[in-house]
């Protein structure tokens, strides 16, 4: 509707009110070509571009998007407001065009991404799969390499079709092919090794930790003397005694508590009496647990190392425990008596005499003397009593769990009465008697060494109460004499050890000159309490105590170095050193003089080393070939107190001395005829053997003279000169010594 | 060595290899995980495209039909400003003609039903139509809805005088 103002004339200005109608027409001249416009009012279509057929479609006009006009086609539909509230709508609807339809989207994406998958397929697929086929032959290479433990072409070709391209599956292949050529090396090396250990004596065995058989080489199977059967164990071939044993051991090994085991067991063989074996088990690495071992027969090893082992216990003659043996014995019982408040006797047992057995009949019948008495005293002891060889003839016997003293000396009452038995060896018969001292644990000693000791001590007692005795540590220590050598005795011993033995000097003349020529050196001892000390009383005393060797040395050294010290002063005189059993069997003896005097640029020759008869002819073989030595090194060699031994003239012949000293008990007989011709008979007899003689105890001129007369080269005595100190000595010297004078 | 229960090289051993014996070649197992993964990919891939391009579609259609809504507002804003030019134009030949120049009322409204006879058929000329006096009041109609039209004006009249107040159509 359009409204206009309009001149009416003479009625004024009215309006001209016109009215366009919204038809049909009106909206497909509005409308577009895929558009449809409807004009509703109330429900009910007014107008539209479809013309009148669509007077009575319904046409919703509250509703902006999709709408389906019933037969298929989709429209969108738009509420346009044109009109004034309460007015009619226009509303659009336009057509959905859909260009392509699902079923075509959905077959294209579909072909499009198929197309991807071929180009793909063809690009990494096929790559892939030959990877995969390398892969395979790599497998096949080393399925068949393991299966066939050969390097076969067929493997070789495996591999060589999985190294076609040098990427990481070649380098395996690579790596496959020289491990296989490592592993077969490493096959023929086991079999080599295996070969060996068959051809081993030993056995070598592999088991189970319950002792089953994994594996055993032949060497074991001999060794044992079986055939190994499935499920046989180890323990059935080890002796019943020693089953339990290596079981626990076997027990121990697999609940890691040891890492290995050693020992030795015998074997269970009915053709062999015994069969020591030595085994060595360590853990193997199999799964489950196994062990591994070596076993050797060492039977005879075994017997032999209990022979060493008893030889090294036990005295080779009697049979009886040694020193070594006997000293464990004594700790053993030592430690008993002290947990079970008890008595230990040991009782150091020296035969008498013994020494003229071995002179008159020899050193078999010694020996066979020896081995009887041991015996018999052996049989009258108790089970548990010790009865050792300390050594020549010393015994010593050990009483262990005694009550009282009592007790001890009913045992040595036994024993003394076994010695006492007459005794037959060959035709003769023996009647042996013997010395002993008795040491009590704990009355007299608290340890082994002590109680040997004092044992020692009491026995060197009874000898010197004149032997055939027993005499306890108790009852000498109660004695004043007794406690006087016991005194001395440990005063000596740290005397010695002190160095406080001192060295005097005696003058030996020309028994045609009186001109000093040689002087002797002499041991002796001040004790602070007992004042100058016999050697008559220490020198047996430090043999007894064994200590005569460091005594000796220390005798020698003051010697040397003082002569050393009158050499220097021109006073050029030989010397004579005593040299007692011990030093003279000491096995570097004549190397340590040697390096003495050498230290101290002293000829060998102006030494004289005496050595008593009795040293001298016991055991006369041994003593010829030390003196021998000691001769061929220069030394000369006196016989000491001869005379009063046991040697024969064929004895005297052998022995390489250079002088003879006559003993001082001929020596105070000089005087009389027999004595008189007893000491020509010896000169005549030295100079038959080239030998000089010494005449000992010289005390005066008449003697001197007659010594002379009868032939004697040197003499010495109290006459001459007193033994004395150094610094005495030494003013004699200066007084008395005089050189030889130089020949024209 | 032997060994009782056990030999070390027996060939019956157990082998490693002969327990995989169920095993899949790499080869199947490449070629059953490509078609596994190409009908995945596929199917997946061409639903997700069928969705996107529905949706595609749905939104490009609403905004189509959002513009069309929009042509549709403009061209009847074209359409009403050409019939008020149109309306123009009858009032200025109505004025040409000087229909209301005689004295005679009478005349001149026979002039002027004349004059609307005379457009009637003619396209964009307005079927219907009425004219009102200063006072509002339709003195004149004409068309099909010309009489309809001096019943709503009249009663506007009315409703004017009620209220002391001449309104203009």
């Amino acid at each position: 509707m359009v409204s206009v103002p309009l001149w009416l004339g003479r009625q004024g200005q009215g309006r001209l009110v016109l009215l366009q109608p919204v038809d049909n027409g009106v909206l497909r001249q509005l409308g577009t070509q895929d558009t449809r416009l409807y004009l509703v009012h109330e429900g009910r279509v007014l107008a539209s571009t479809g013309g009148v057929q669509d007077d009575t479609r319904q046409v919703a006009t509250d509703l902006n998007g999709p709408v389906d006009d019933g037969h298929g086609q989709r429209y969108e539909q738009r509420v346009v407001p044109l009109f004034e509230a309460g007015g009619p709508n226009l509303v659009l609807q336009q057509k959905v065009v859909r260009v392509l339809s699902p079923p075509l989207v959905l077959a294209g994406s579909f072909a499009l991404l198929a197309l991807l998958a071929a180009v793909l397929w063809l690009v990494l697929g096929r790559w892939a799969s030959r990877l995969a086929q390398r892969v395979a032959h790599l497998r096949s290479a080393n399925a068949r390499f393991a299966h066939e433990h050969v390097l076969s072409p067929a493997v070789e070709r495996a591999l060589a079709q999985a190294q076609t391209d040098p990427d990481e599956i070649g380098e395996v292949a690579v790596a496959s092919r020289t491990l296989m050529q490592s592993v077969l090396l490493h096959d023929e090396e086991h079999f080599a090794h295996l070969q060996t250990l068959d051809m081993l004596e030993e056995g070598v065995v592999e088991l189970a930790p319950d002792g089953r058989y994994l594996r055993a080489s032949p060497g074991w199977a001999r060794l044992a003397g079986i055939e190994l059967q499935p499920g046989a164990l180890i323990f059935d071939h080890i002796h019943l005694e020693d089953v339990e044993n290596l079981r626990h051991q076997f027990l121990q090994l697999a609940g890691a508590e040891k890492s290995s085991l050693s020992g030795r067991v015998r074997l269970r063989r009915p053709d062999v009496k015994e069969l020591w074996i030595e085994y060595r088990f360590i853990s193997g690495t199999r799964r489950g647990g196994s062990v591994r071992g070596v076993l050797r027969d060492i039977t005879q090893s075994y017997q032999l190392e209990k022979h060493v082992t008893h030889m090294a216990l036990h005295d080779a003659l009697t049979g009886l425990p040694n020193r070594v043996l006997l000293e464990d014995r004594c700790k053993m019982a030592l430690r008993s008596a002290e947990r079970n408040d008890l008595t230990v006797a040991l009782g150091f047992l020296d035969l008498d005499h013994f020494k003229h057995v071995n002179d008159q009949f020899g050193h078999k019948t010694g020996d066979e003397l020896l081995v009887a008495l041991a015996t018999a005293m052996r049989k009258c002891l108790r089970a548990g009593d010790t009865l050792a060889r300390w050594g020549g003839d010393e015994f010593v016997v050990l009483l262990p769990d005694l009550g009282s003293q009592a007790d001890a000396e009913d045992a040595i009452a036994k024993l003394a009465a076994v010695c006492q038995t007459p005794i037959l060896i060959g035709d003769t018969e023996f009647n042996a008697t013997f010395s002993m001292g008795v040491a009590l644990y704990p009355a007299d000693a608290k340890n082994v060494e002590t109680l040997l000791s004092q044992a020692d001590r009491a026995m060197f007692a009874a000898k010197q109460q004149g032997r055939n005795t027993v005499r306890f540590f108790a009852e000498i220590a109660r004695r004043e004499e007794d406690r006087k050598a016991l005194y001395i005795q440990n005063r000596l011993a740290t005397a010695i050890r002190e160095g406080r033995i001192r060295t005097w000097f005696q003058p030996i003349v020309d028994a045609k000159t009186r001109r000093v020529v040689s002087c002797e050196a002499l041991a002796r001892w001040h004790d602070e309490t007992y004042g100058w000390v016999s050697p008559a009383t220490f020198v047996p005393m430090a043999e007894n105590l064994g200590l005569i060797r460091e005594m000796g040395q220390q005798v020698w050294r003051q010697a040397i170095e003082s002569l050393h010290r009158w050499r220097e002063r021109g006073l050029d005189m030989r010397i004579s050193v005593n040299v007692s059993r011990r030093q003279l069997f000491t096995p570097t003896f004549t190397a340590d003089l040697l390096e003495d005097l050498d230290r101290l640029a002293i000829p060998v020759s102006v030494v004289d080393l005496e050595i008593t008869e009795s040293v001298a002819m016991e055991d006369a073989e041994h003593t010829e070939k030390r003196l021998a030595e000691l001769t061929e090194a220069g030394f000369g060699i006196a016989i000491d107190d001869f005379g009063t031994g046991y040697s024969s003239l064929s004895q005297l012949h052998d022995m390489p001395a250079s002088k003879i000293k006559i003993d001082i008990s001929f020596v105070r007989r000089a005087q009389t005829e027999q004595g008189s011709q007893l000491i020509q008979a010896v000169v005549k007899i030295s100079s038959a053997f080239g030998l000089q003689t010494v005449a000992e105890g010289v005390e005066n001129e008449e003697i001197a003279g007659v010594l002379t007369g009868l032939g004697v080269t040197l003499l010495q005595g109290y006459h001459f000169g007193k033994p004395m100190s150094v610094e005495d000595f030494e003013h004699y010297l200066a007084d008395n010594f005089k050189p030889v004078p130089a020949r024209p | 060595m032997s060994s009782p229960d056990r030999p070390p090289s027996s060939p019956g051993r157990p082998s490693v290899w002969q327990g995989l014996s169920t095993r899949h070649s790499l080869q199947r197992q490449l070629i059953a995980r490509f078609v596994l993964v190409f009908l995945l990919v596929t199917i997946s891939g061409s639903l997700l495209v069928l969705l996107g391009y529905q949706t595609l579609a749905q939104q490009t259609q609403k905004r189509s039909a959002d513009e069309a809504a929009q042509y549709l507002a403009r061209r009847y804003q074209t359409q009403q400003d050409y019939w008020v030019r149109n309306a123009d134009e009858v009032k200025a030949q109505i004025d040409y003609m000087r229909v209301f120049a005689g004295q005679d009322m009478r005349g001149n409204w026979l002039r002027l039903r004349a004059y609307f006879a005379a457009l009637e058929g003619k396209l964009d000329r307005f079927p219907s139509g009425a004219v009102l006096d200063p006072g509002g009041k339709p003195v004149f109609h004409y068309g099909p809805e010309g009489e309809a039209l001096q019943r709503r004006f009249t009663a506007d009249a009315t409703l004017v005088s009620q209220r002391d107040a001449p309104h203009p159509v």
